[in-house]
């Protein structure tokens, strides 16, 4: 996060920069190539372009003096399945208690384990629902809610992850029979299938596409270059 | 991470290389004609039909990562994340208005555009800063465009980021090196074609994967997720909770969308759109070009939804964002057969290719024509300006490299600041061409307000607790109150515009909304005469004085009502018909309607504005390059 906000300050600066360069070039030019340059601005519009550059400095100043008040902890939960088992791709994520915002959602290893971020205040732990679910099907951690640790730790900035993430005592059950789940699997089978069936086109529709482009382009380039020739527009 | 692993056989290969060849040569080849003015080398010599620069506009509106925004979209929101890309539907009013006054302008850039409307000094520095922050801006897009291209290389194959940061951008730069605007657009027309080809191809292809256009909506409905197709299936009309979708969200963009099409300079769109314009050689052309490009960006995006309803079907279950916003590649890269994915892959270089030419080449427009020759050397050549041309485009793309390679972090500022640039100056950038009495201090004022206050908004003041984060609807009225602010009392504190500039620039672009003074001035002088017959023609008159067509009159109103309402019916119509749905037959039957009344209304009048202000031209065009060397 302050490194994306150190970014936006850079890119900021620079787009300012280039484009008060570009501001400058065109007051020196005026002012040598124009003589009479007019005095534009009324007192009252003087002090609304002040009251904007000091607005500008104090946002900018307070933006790099800008400390995270808002600090990350995690915590780690093991997820099983029906019987028991460790299950792997379950999509865990925790909620805040007082706003229901969730900072981070995790799949599952094959331990069937998932640490996720929680975004704590600086002065006060946050209370956090943990949740897991597989397909649509939803489980909540049986002894929700869960306090985080004051411990500053992000899986998100992979800072201390998972050595400070407070680690759950019990597991979270779910009703899935098997022992992995991966959403994005593709269907091999159907997928090579499809492919055998239509090889051929692989060959023929790039020619015809290769063949129409480089035609229009010899009609484009003679149709031009014929009216270049000819002295007129084209 | 997400590492698909495409392997890409001989076949793949072979058809990818050709592709490159031939984009090269159909660039390069055009080396004669770019050569011969900066006209040339920036707008292809103002001579372009309708259908190059419409192809063009369609090209540009798909970047490189526009199929993971849109996958992304879709799969999240189901059929109501169709209006999100949305905004390109701008098109739809910016043909017949806003795209009218700008050609009619005949400013090589919007920069420049800011001399000929206000007067004096403001209007130098608004020239100067716009000219600055464009350079710049396209140097970031550049960068931003070529970081996705290393990421979706990385992906796909495991490539180092350098490798697809520079690979392709550099062939890219061959041609625009080369032949300029003229390769731009060449090279964009054919990458269009491919593009929009294979885009069909591989969506119709993941239907089928799917089962078939009514098997997606059983196997919907199965799911329980049956609300995925209705495009108006809203959280509720507005709320400020995240992770929701109000109505309200929706009439906000639509509001920005269509009614900014009036303006000038509301979206990062419009600058390179600007460069299409000037590029066509009569006004009508001018009109179609951008008309056609987005009506085609509308229809791309309702087979990209669609198919990402497919890929939901065939993976429903995936709750990260990295993963299902490679959908629609994953279902050309794992569906698609030998030969077939080395053109997909042609494609997905085709998309890339054709933003970093517009950019590389737009960049160097604002440097070459905005600073080089209206500031540092107003007597230059036009072979002097062509090689300054070339050197901008180099040195645009050295600086993408920097930037795209060293400081990934600061991308995110880019997205940023392309928010922010639609927000607070969206009205300022209306009042700019509707308003006579706003002036060139009101809009400076606007882009540095809006520049601050939307840190404030954003940043700085949910931070401090004094306000809650806000969701984009509610951030976009707010900025646009903040920003007025500033710029509506200092318009106000400074002096109009001289009336002999605004006179002239009324006469020679006739731009719509509130003039009437300005026009009183003009038909005094006897500069311009009024025809009050315009008004009373029938709905679909066909013979039209030149007179008479520089008019706005209800002609205009009711094409741009059809244009929009045709965009409308047409995203929802497509992907309803591709469903096979009823309602969708009914929606793209009314869409194509739309459009033919539109054509009835409209042409006859553009024709007859056209024919005369091709007349006019020359003079105008001598006079904007006086207006640049510093000699009117």
């Amino acid at each position: 996060m302050i490194e994306e906000a150190v970014g936006k300050v850079i890119g900021m600066a620079m787009a300012y920069l280039v484009s008060s360069l570009g501001l400058l070039l065109a007051y020196y030019n005026y002012r040598k190539r124009i003589v009479k340059a007019e005095r534009v601005f009324t007192p009252a519009a003087i002090m609304v372009i002040v009251l904007v550059v000091v607005v500008t400095v104090g946002g900018g100043t307070w933006i790099l003096a800008m400390k995270p008040i808002k600090k990350h902890g995690c915590v780690c939960v093991e997820v099983v399945n029906r019987d028991g088992r460790p299950l792997e791709g379950a999509m865990v994520w925790a909620e805040n208690v007082s706003d229901g915002f969730s900072y981070e959602r995790q799949r599952t290893d094959e331990e069937g384990r998932a640490c996720v971020t929680v975004m704590n205040s600086a002065d006060a732990p946050n209370q956090v629902n943990v949740f897991a679910k597989i397909r649509e099907d939803q489980a909540a951690y049986p002894e929700n809610p869960v306090t985080a640790p004051e411990a500053v730790a992000s899986c998100l900035l992979k800072k201390d992850c998972p050595e400070k993430c407070k680690a759950l005592a019990a597991r979270l059950p779910t009703s899935f029979e098997g022992e992995k789940w991966d959403p994005a699997a593709v269907h091999e089978a159907e997928a090579a299938e499809m492919k055998r069936k239509t090889h051929f086109l692989g060959i023929a529709l790039p020619i015809v596409i290769f063949a129409f482009s480089l035609l229009i382009t010899l009609v484009l380039y003679r149709h031009f270059t014929r009216s270049f020739e000819e002295g007129g527009e084209p | 991470m997400l590492l698909l692993t495409v392997s890409l056989a001989p076949l793949d290969w072979a058809w990818t290389i050709i592709f490159i060849l031939l984009m090269i040569l159909c660039g390069v080849i055009f080396y004669r004609l770019g050569k011969r003015s900066e006209a040339d080398f920036f707008l292809a010599g103002r001579g372009l039909p309708w259908w190059l620069p419409a192809t063009s506009v369609y090209a540009t509106h798909t970047a490189t990562d526009t199929p993971m925004w849109i996958t992304g979209t879709i799969y999240r929101w189901g059929m109501r994340g169709i209006w999100y890309p949305f905004f390109s539907a701008w098109c739809a009013i910016s043909a017949f208005i806003s795209t009218r006054i700008f050609r009619r302008s005949l400013a090589m850039s919007q920069a420049e555009w800011q001399n000929l409307r206000y007067s004096g000094m403001g209007s130098e520095l608004l020239r100067g800063w716009l000219a600055g922050w464009q350079t710049f801006m396209n140097m970031f897009v550049l960068a931003w465009v070529s970081a996705a291209m290393g990421k979706v290389c990385f992906y796909l194959f495991g490539w180092p980021n350098w490798i697809g940061v520079t690979l392709f951008t550099s062939i890219c730069a061959i041609y625009v090196l080369t032949a300029g605007y003229w390769g731009v657009i060449m090279a964009d027309f054919q990458q269009g074609v491919i593009s929009f080809i294979v885009i069909t191809l591989v969506s119709v292809w993941g239907i089928f994967e799917a089962g078939g256009p009514l098997a997606i909506v059983d196997k919907l409905a199965d799911l329980g997720q049956s609300w995925r197709l209705n495009p108006f299936h809203f959280d509720g009309f507005a709320g400020l909770a995240g992770g929701k979708f109000y109505a309200l969200d929706i009439i906000t963009l639509m509001i920005m969308a269509l009614f900014g099409g009036v303006g000038m300079g509301n979206f990062i769109d419009w600058y390179p759109e600007a460069q299409r314009i000037q590029s066509a050689r009569t006004v009508r052309d001018a009109s179609y070009s951008i008309w056609a490009g987005g009506l085609v960006t509308i229809f791309r995006n309702s087979f990209w939804a669609v198919s990402i309803l497919a890929f939901f079907v065939l993976f429903p279950y995936i709750d990260e964002s990295s993963v299902y916003e490679f959908g629609w590649f994953r279902l050309g890269f794992d569906y698609l057969p030998v030969g077939l994915i080395g053109i997909f892959f042609a494609a997905i270089i085709a998309i890339h290719l054709s933003t970093i030419s517009t950019h590389l080449n737009l960049g160097a427009l604002y440097a070459t024509r905005d600073l080089y020759h209206h500031y540092i050397n107003p007597e230059a050549s036009d072979d002097k300006l062509v090689w300054v041309g070339r050197l901008n485009t180099l040195l645009l793309l050295i600086g993408s490299f920097i930037l795209g390679l060293s400081m990934e972090s600061i991308t995110a500022w880019l997205i940023f600041a392309l928010w922010l640039q639609a927000a607070g100056i969206w009205i300022p950038s209306l009042l700019q061409v509707i308003w006579w009495r706003f002036n060139s201090w009101g809009y400076l004022s606007s882009w540095i307000a809006n520049l601050v206050m939307s840190w404030l908004v954003v940043f700085v003041l949910p931070a401090l607790g004094f306000l809650p984060q806000l969701p984009d609807w509610a951030s976009f009225w707010l900025l646009a109150v903040l920003v007025g602010l500033a710029y509506v009392p200092i318009t106000l504190l400074t002096k109009p515009d001289d009336m002999d500039h605004l006179v002239r620039y009324y006469v020679m672009a006739r731009p719509i909304g509130f003039w009437g003074p300005v026009r009183a001035e003009a038909v005094r002088r006897g500069l311009i005469t009024e025809a009050e017959s315009a008004h009373k023609k029938g709905i679909f008159s066909k013979d039209w004085t030149p007179d008479e067509a520089d008019e706005w009159t209800k002609h205009d109103v009711l094409a741009s009502a059809l244009s929009a309402g045709s965009y409308i019916l047409v995203a929802i119509g497509v992907a309803g018909s591709l469903l096979l749905q009823w309602w969708g037959y009914l929606t793209l039957a009314a869409g194509l309607l739309c459009i033919w009344l539109m054509y009835k209304v409209i042409d006859p009048k553009l024709k007859a504005l056209s024919v005369e202000f091709e007349l006019k031209q020359k003079e105008y065009i001598k006079r904007a390059d006086q207006a640049t060397r510093w000699e009117d």
